[in-house]
């Protein structure tokens, strides 16, 4: 008998069990379920033999070859590593291009995030770097004045602290705790570079 | 190390033995429908046959194609003496275990 489900026993149940298992089926079907309840009921049944017989084909097939799986295959499914590894191997060009590639491309995204965190997203190495604020004199004439500095901050009342091109860094304007622009309270790394900077 | 057998695997093989050389899918699923009360499915039953064959405990071989099957072979199964002592030894089993227990067994 040419069933549409037939498919599902040739594909889950061994060889040696097929024809036998779909003949002992067609048989049951031929003489006793097809004469005793007609067409529906028998197909019914038919297809109900074969989905069962396939779903215990494919659990017998697995049980009785693997009992359970290791711990990496239940994870990672096992096959497609282990055929990923073998296509690899037979094809060690096309290996060597596929990791160059995922090299390139991981070192890429890592240079460029590491370029974008430095410049944009890491903030300023001071306390409250939001509230630092740049400016600039223009003395078209001669060379920037690093008294000037000195005299802004003489005068200002708006700023807690000013700093400018100077060896040493100023007091606060308005207390004498330490100023949030002292880089006496930070790393030597920072010293270091603020000094390099303003000499 | 001895063949433990589970339930249904006894009853396959009491059924192969009652059945002798007419023992197929189709006569071991009227079996144990008739004495067992069981209605199991054919996937059921070749599934514990190839375990058993797996085993040792039973062997089969093929008859001649017949029009009534589509023209396939049926598979003929018969106990070994390797599955004649193991189903012994699980029926002596079953015995031990239930003598002595008040109204189980007469």
């Amino acid at each position: 008998m040419r069933h549409p489900l037939n498919w599902i026993v040739r594909a889950a149940v061994p060889n040696e069990d097929r024809a036998a298992l779909l003949g002992d089926i067609e048989e049951e079907y031929t003489q006793r379920v097809l004469p005793a309840h007609g067409w529906v009921v028998a197909q019914l049944w038919y297809s109900g033999q074969v989905i069962a017989a396939g779903a215990r084909g494919w659990a017998t097939d697995h049980d009785q070859r693997k009992g359970w799986a290791p711990l990496h295959r239940r994870l990672f499914g096992g096959h497609d590593i282990r055929h990923a590894l073998r296509r690899w191997r037979h094809r060690p060009a096309f290996a060597l291009t596929a990791i160059a590639t995922l090299a390139l491309g991981i070192a890429a995204t890592t240079s460029i995030f590491s370029i974008v965190d430095a410049v944009l997203l890491r903030p300023l190495p001071w306390v409250e770097p939001d509230r630092i604020v740049a400016i600039h004199a223009v003395f078209p004439e001669r060379r920037q004045n690093p008294a000037s500095a000195l005299t802004w901050n003489r005068g200002s009342l708006s700023f807690h602290a000013w700093d400018g091109l100077r060896r040493e860094p100023m007091r606060p304007a308005r207390s004498q705790s330490a100023s949030p622009w002292d880089y006496r309270q930070h790393s030597p790394r920072l010293r270091r570079r603020t000094r390099s900077s303003m000499a | 190390m001895p063949d433990y057998l589970g339930e249904f695997e006894q009853l396959v093989l009491l059924a192969l033995a009652r059945l002798g050389d007419d023992a197929y899918g189709v006569t071991v699923r009227d079996t144990l429908a008739a004495r067992a009360g069981r209605r199991a499915s054919f996937g059921a039953i070749y599934s514990t046959l190839r375990r058993l064959e797996a085993k040792g405990l039973v062997r089969s071989k093929l008859g001649d194609p017949e029009a009534v099957r589509g023209g396939r072979a049926k598979k003929y199964v018969m106990l070994t003496t390797r599955g004649r002592a193991a189903l012994r030894e699980a029926q002596a089993a079953f015995a031990r275990m239930a003598e002595g227990v008040p109204g189980l067994l007469r």
